[in-house]
C-alpha cells in the first residue's frame, strides 16, 4: 500500500514496525541535521520566538496594566485620548506591524530554500 | 423609547424578509456546491482548492461571530473603554496563529488537530485525547452561539416569548444540520465568506455613516458618547465594567488571558488552513484574516462610540440590558430614525447581517466537531489494531450522521442553557481551548522531548480543571446571575478560569512528559520538525 502512493501515508494506521519506516526515517534524519534545513529552522526560530515574546509580553503588560495601574491609565494624553487608549490603538497597530514583518521575514528568508528542500526530500523519499 | 420595545410591526416585516432571502441564498449555496462531495478530503478540506483571500474572508466569516458583530459593540456602547479589551484580544490572538501554529498544521496535519499529534505520537490514546477536547470545545462554542441566536432573532423581531427562541434554536440548528450534511466544507466556506463579506461591507457603511453625523471628528464622537452614557469621562476610562475590587480584576487579566491564548486552539478556525493547498497560502490566508479581522475590531469601536453617542446608553440598555441590540438599532437612527423607509430598511439590512453571522458560525462549528467526532474518535481511537479499518466512505457517512447527532444535541442544550449569558459562555470556550489545546500542540511542534503521555496529560489536564473550576464557580451557583439558583456550592471566585487551567494545561504536559517511562522518539520529531517547516510529504 505505502510503495504504490506517491508519498507514504503516516495517518492511515498506526506505524508499520521497523522495517517499512526505516529507509524514510533515515532520510527525515539526514535532512535535518543538514545546513539547508538548519538555516531555515534558525531562521523561523530566530523571529519567531522573540518576537511573540515581545507582543505576549506587550499584551499582559496592557491587560495587568489596565487592571491594577487604573490611575496611570487614567492619565489625559491630548484631547480625548488618556493612556489607557493609546496603548489600546497601540496594540492594533503593533499586531498590524508584526504581521508585516512575519510575512516579510518569510517570504525572503526561508520561503525559496524551504520549497527546494521539500522537493528534495520527496525525491528521496520515493 | 426604543422602536423594538414599542412597535415591532412595520420594522419587522422587511427584516423577516432579509432572514429569509439570507436562508434561501445559504441553501442555494449549499445545494449549488455541496454535490460533488463524497470524498474525505471534499467533506473535511473543501478539496483543498481555496485561494488565501477566499480563505482569508472565511477564516473571518468562522471567528466573527455575533458576539462580536452585536456583544462587543454592545459592551463599548454600554462600557466604553472596558468594551475596547475584547477586540484587543481576539485580535493580537492572531498572532500566536499566525506565527506559531498556521503554517507548521497545515504541514503536519490532514483535517483535524489530532492529526498533528498522531503524526509523532502513539495514535489512539492522542486521538482519544484531542478528539474529546475539540468536541467539548465546538460544543461550548456552539451552545453558546445558539443561545445568542434564539434571543437575538426574538429581540431583532421585537417578541420576548420563549417560544419564539425555543422555535428559533431549532431552526438554527436544522439549518447548519442542512448546510453541513448536504454541502461539506464547500459550502461551509463559501458561507463563510458570504458572510464575512456582508458583515464588512455593512461595518463599513455604517462606519462611514457615524463619521460622516460628526463631520469626520473622532474627538467629537468620544466626547459626544461619554456625554450621554450618563458616567461622563468614567466611560473612557479602564474599570467601569471590570474595576470593583481584586477578584474582578483578576477575573479580567483571566479574561484577557483566556482570549488571546484560545484562538489557536479553536478546532474550526485549525480545520479552515487545511482547505488551501500550501502553508504559504495558509499564511496568506491568515494575513488576509488579521487585515480583515483587525479593520472589523477598528470599525466595531467607532459603532460602538456610535451607538452610544447617536442612540444613547440609556435606550441601548432599554432595548437589550446586556446591549446586544446596538448596533441595529444605531443603523435605525443613521437611516432616518423609526418610521422612516431608510430607517426601517437599514435595521432590517443589519439585522440580516447579524443572522446570517450566526448561522455561519455554528455552520463551522458543525463541522469542525463532526470531523473530531468521526476522523479522530470514530475511526481511529475507538479502534483496535487487529479490527478493520473504516473506509474513507463510511468515515464520512460517520461524519454526516455525526454532524445531524451534534447539531441535535445542540439544540436540545441550548434549549436548557438559555439562562447562560452568551459572552460568558464564548469566554468558557477559548479558556477551554486555550487549556486543553494549546498546549499539546505548541509542545508537539516545538519540544523534542514530548512523549505520548505528556500529550494526552496536557489535554486532560487543561480540560478537566477548566470545566471543573467552571462547576465550582460563580456562573453556576452562589451569585445572583447563576445557573442554580437556590444552592451555593461555588468556592472558586473568578468567572473565567483561564488563569489557573492554562498554566495548569502547560504543567500537565511537562509532568508527563518527565514521568513517562518510554522517552520520545528522535526519528519522529525529525520527520515532524521537517514536514512542519518545509511541507515535505503534505496531504
Amino acid at each position: 500500500m505505502a510503495q504504490q502512493q506517491k508519498v507514504f501515508d503516516p495517518w492511515a494506521a498506526d506505524r508499520p514496525p521497523a522495517a517499512a519506516a526505516e529507509p524514510r526515517a533515515g532520510v527525515y534524519r539526514e535532512v535535518q541535521a543538514g545546513a539547508a534545513f538548519q538555516a531555515i529552522r534558525s531562521g523561523y526560530r530566530g523571529f519567531v520566538l522573540p518576537a511573540t515574546a515581545v507582543f505576549l509580553a506587550w499584551y499582559l503588560l496592557f491587560v495587568v496594566a489596565q487592571a491594577f495601574a487604573p490611575n496611570l491609565m487614567r492619565r489625559q494624553v491630548a484631547g480625548p485620548l488618556n493612556v489607557a487608549w493609546v496603548l489600546g490603538l497601540g496594540q492594533f497597530a503593533s499586531t498590524f506591524l508584526l504581521t508585516w514583518l512575519y510575512a516579510r521575514n518569510a517570504r525572503t528568508k526561508r520561503d525559496r530554500a524551504a520549497l527546494d528542500l521539500r522537493w528534495d526530500t520527496q525525491d528521496q523519499l520515493r | 423609547m426604543s422602536p423594538v420595545a414599542v412597535n415591532p410591526l412595520p420594522d419587522h416585516t422587511v427584516a423577516v424578509a432579509l432572514f429569509a432571502v439570507v436562508v434561501l441564498v445559504t441553501l442555494a449555496i449549499t445545494v449549488w456546491v455541496g454535490r460533488r462531495s463524497s470524498a474525505a478530503e471534499d467533506f473535511y478540506a473543501g478539496g483543498r482548492d481555496f485561494s488565501p483571500l477566499q480563505n482569508g474572508f472565511a477564516l473571518c466569516g468562522d471567528y466573527l461571530s455575533a458576539a462580536s458583530f452585536l456583544g462587543v459593540t454592545g459592551l463599548i456602547a454600554l462600557y466604553g473603554y472596558d468594551g475596547v479589551l475584547y477586540s484587543i484580544g481576539f485580535l493580537v490572538a492572531w498572532l500566536v496563529v499566525l506565527m506559531l501554529v498556521s503554517e507548521l498544521v497545515r504541514n503536519t496535519g490532514r483535517y483535524t488537530l489530532a492529526d498533528v499529534l498522531a503524526l509523532r505520537m502513539r495514535q489512539r490514546p492522542v486521538r482519544a485525547a484531542a478528539g474529546t477536547a475539540s468536541l467539548v470545545v465546538t460544543l461550548m462554542y456552539l451552545i453558546a452561539q445558539m443561545v445568542g441566536a434564539g434571543s437575538l432573532v426574538a429581540l431583532l423581531l421585537g417578541t420576548d416569548s420563549g417560544r419564539a427562541k425555543g422555535w428559533t434554536i431549532v431552526a438554527v440548528g436544522a439549518l447548519m444540520i442542512v448546510y453541513v450534511t448536504v454541502g461539506g466544507m464547500r459550502a461551509t466556506t463559501w458561507i463563510q465568506i458570504v458572510k464575512a463579506f456582508l458583515l464588512v461591507a455593512g461595518s463599513v457603511v455604517l462606519t462611514v455613516l457615524v463619521l460622516l453625523r460628526f463631520h469626520g471628528d473622532l474627538g467629537e464622537l468620544m466626547r459626544t458618547a461619554a456625554a450621554r452614557s450618563g458616567v461622563g469621562d468614567a466611560y473612557l476610562q479602564p474599570g467601569l465594567k471590570y474595576g470593583a475590587g481584586t477578584v474582578s480584576r483578576l477575573d479580567f487579566v483571566s479574561l484577557g488571558l483566556a482570549l488571546v491564548l484560545g484562538t489557536a486552539g479553536l478546532p474550526h478556525i485549525l480545520s479552515r488552513f487545511y482547505t488551501v493547498p500550501t502553508a504559504r497560502a495558509a499564511r496568506r490566508s491568515t494575513i488576509w484574516a488579521i487585515g480583515l479581522v483587525g479593520c472589523f475590531y477598528l470599525m466595531a469601536i467607532v459603532l460602538g462610540l456610535g451607538a452610544g453617542a447617536v442612540v444613547g446608553a440609556r435606550a441601548v440598555r432599554a432595548a437589550n440590558p446586556a446591549g446586544n441590540t446596538a448596533v441595529p438599532l444605531l443603523a435605525l437612527d443613521l437611516g432616518g430614525g423609526p418610521g422612516t423607509s431608510g430607517g426601517v430598511l437599514l435595521f432590517a439590512v443589519i439585522s440580516a447581517i447579524a443572522f446570517a453571522t450566526i448561522l455561519a458560525v455554528v455552520a463551522g462549528l458543525t463541522l469542525a466537531s463532526s470531523a473530531a467526532f468521526a476522523h479522530d474518535l470514530y475511526a481511529r481511537a475507538w479502534r483496535r489494531s487487529d479490527e478493520r479499518e473504516v473506509t474513507e466512505r463510511q468515515e464520512v457517512v460517520a461524519a454526516r450522521i455525526a454532524a445531524v447527532v451534534i447539531g441535535a444535541l445542540a439544540v436540545v442544550l441550548s434549549l436548557y442553557a438559555q439562562r447562560l449569558n452568551v459572552a460568558f459562555l464564548v469566554g468558557l470556550a477559548f479558556a477551554v481551548a486555550a487549556s486543553a489545546n494549546l498546549p499539546t500542540l505548541l509542545y508537539n511542534l516545538f519540544w523534542r522531548r514530548f512523549t505520548t503521555r505528556g500529550a494526552v496529560w496536557s489535554v486532560y489536564g487543561g480540560l478537566v480543571p477548566a470545566v471543573l473550576l467552571v462547576i465550582f464557580s460563580p456562573v453556576v451557583s452562589g451569585a445572583k446571575t447563576s445557573v442554580v439558583q437556590g444552592v451555593d456550592f461555588h468556592w472558586f471566585p473568578l468567572e473565567n478560569p483561564g488563569l489557573v487551567s492554562i498554566p495548569l494545561g502547560f504543567l500537565a504536559g511537562w509532568l508527563g512528559t518527565v514521568l513517562s517511562r518510554e522517552s520520545a522518539d528522535p526519528d519522529r520529531y525529525a520527520e515532524l520538525e521537517v514536514r512542519s517547516l518545509t511541507g515535505a510529504g503534505a496531504a
